[in-house]
């Protein structure tokens, strides 16, 4: 096969429109960039400090050191109420974090989330001290609300598109719950030896997220698979797929 | 000072960043958040960025780099804020046509699908796509070939 088919075939693509979104911030770069500049700054300093013996001198243990958290892909333990003008359209559990997708209760390019992060897994966010989240101390970085909804554990709220999006992430924070402890249930059955990264529940329809990152759900009773792994591997796993009735909380045979 | 040109710059660039990402995700949120990143890239290299001799050429590596980066980040995958993406519907042959070859193109692994965006759809001479991708200018030609047969394969083309 010639080159020349190569522009043959993709040329259609050359007339493609790209849908309008208001996903790319030059000011957020800018904040972003200048935050890592500062990061390089601190991290050449600390070398310093490591190359002149200053630092291990410095450093004492933690005198109360809480354990890495995480989370049971399979289970969920957040929620979130319809506040703010939004209500939760897909859950999303993880090892490392789980995440809440909010729809505009009325419709409309509104945007919102929550990302809920295990103990010690993100640091401790900078901003604007907001009054505490059901006794949870909060903070507004300028682009979100962080909730430390546990020690050293922070959630993160984003609401876009309203002139309020402050105040509106703060009513989105106050109707989370951190409790919950909903066992996922998935309606078929697969034979994989790939990891569960998460799972996805879009309204009851389960998908599972693998840490190859390809995604598999049922469609009209047989599996459908996602992602970047060899064509022949994504067919073997559909392949493997069984539906399940009742839904079972172990997917995997 | 610099901050305005860099400013200036970027949204001058957006459209055409925001094209490629799109091409090579796929889905304009991914690619909203692959442009993000790399701009951000872009201003903490500012100054050797406005050194070079193409700036284009220099930001449309960071770009297609970041995107190859970003998929080997398995949570990457999964948008932390992605709203559930409706399937359209449109009557238009066209538009079939289009989504047609993006989605079999979607189904080329990304090195590949790199390869074929820069080659096919901005006119990268092989040594500039190479440039682009810190890669051979052979391996460019195979990943040509290769992700030309994985498209055909996608198309259901037989010739």
């Amino acid at each position: 096969m010639s080159e020349d088919d190569g522009a043959r075939l993709l040329g259609p693509l050359r007339s493609v429109d790209v849908p309008a979104s208001g996903g790319v911030s030059v000011s957020r770069a800018i904040r972003s960039g200048k935050r890592t500049k500062a990061l390089r700054v601190a991290a050449a300093g600390v070398f310093v400090l490591i190359a002149a013996g200053v630092l291990p001198v410095l450093i004492r243990p933690d005198p109360d050191p809480v354990a890495m958290g995480g989370f049971d892909p399979l289970v969920r333990t957040i929620s979130a109420g319809s506040a703010g003008g939004f209500t939760p359209e897909v859950y999303v559990t993880g090892r490392e974090k789980q995440m809440i997708v909010l729809r505009p209760e009325r419709g409309g390019d509104q945007s919102a989330g929550v990302v809920v992060n295990a103990a010690r897994t993100v640091g401790v966010p900078q901003g604007e001290a907001m009054p505490d989240v059901d006794g949870k101390r909060a903070l507004w970085t300028g682009t979100y609300l962080a909730v430390e909804w546990a020690r050293d554990a922070w959630a993160f709220v984003t609401v876009e598109g309203f002139p309020d999006d402050r105040e509106r992430a703060h009513r989105v924070a106050q109707s989370l719950r951190f409790d919950e402890h909903v066992q996922i249930k998935v309606p078929y059955t697969v034979e994989t030896s790939w990891t569960l990264d998460g799972v996805r529940d879009t309204g009851g329809d389960i998908e599972l997220v693998f840490t190859n990152g390809v995604r598999l759900a049922l469609r009209s009773g047989v599996g459908l698979a996602q992602g970047e792994a060899p064509q022949a591997e994504l067919e073997a796993l559909e392949k493997s797929v069984r539906p399940a009735d009742p839904p079972v909380t172990n997917p995997f045979r | 000072m610099a901050d305005n040109e860099y400013t200036e710059y970027v949204t001058a660039a957006l459209p055409w960043l925001r094209r490629t990402a799109y091409l090579l995700c796929g889905d304009v949120h991914r690619a909203d958040d692959v442009v993000q990143v790399a701009i951000t890239r872009l201003y903490t290299n500012w100054r050797r960025a406005r050194a070079a001799d193409n700036l284009d050429a220099y930001v449309r590596a960071i770009l297609v780099r970041t995107f190859l980066n970003e998929r080997r980040r398995p949570w990457s995958r999964v948008r932390l804020f992605e709203r559930v993406d409706e399937l359209r519907s449109v009557a238009n042959p066209d538009f079939e046509t289009r989504e047609e070859i993006r989605v079999a193109l979607m189904r080329v692994p990304p090195g590949q699908r790199a390869v074929l965006v820069l080659r096919f759809l901005f006119d990268l001479p092989v040594a500039e796509a190479a440039k682009a991708l810190r890669c051979s200018e052979g391996t460019v030609k195979s990943q040509t070939a290769a992700g030309l047969a994985a498209l055909r394969t996608q198309l259901g083309v037989t010739q």
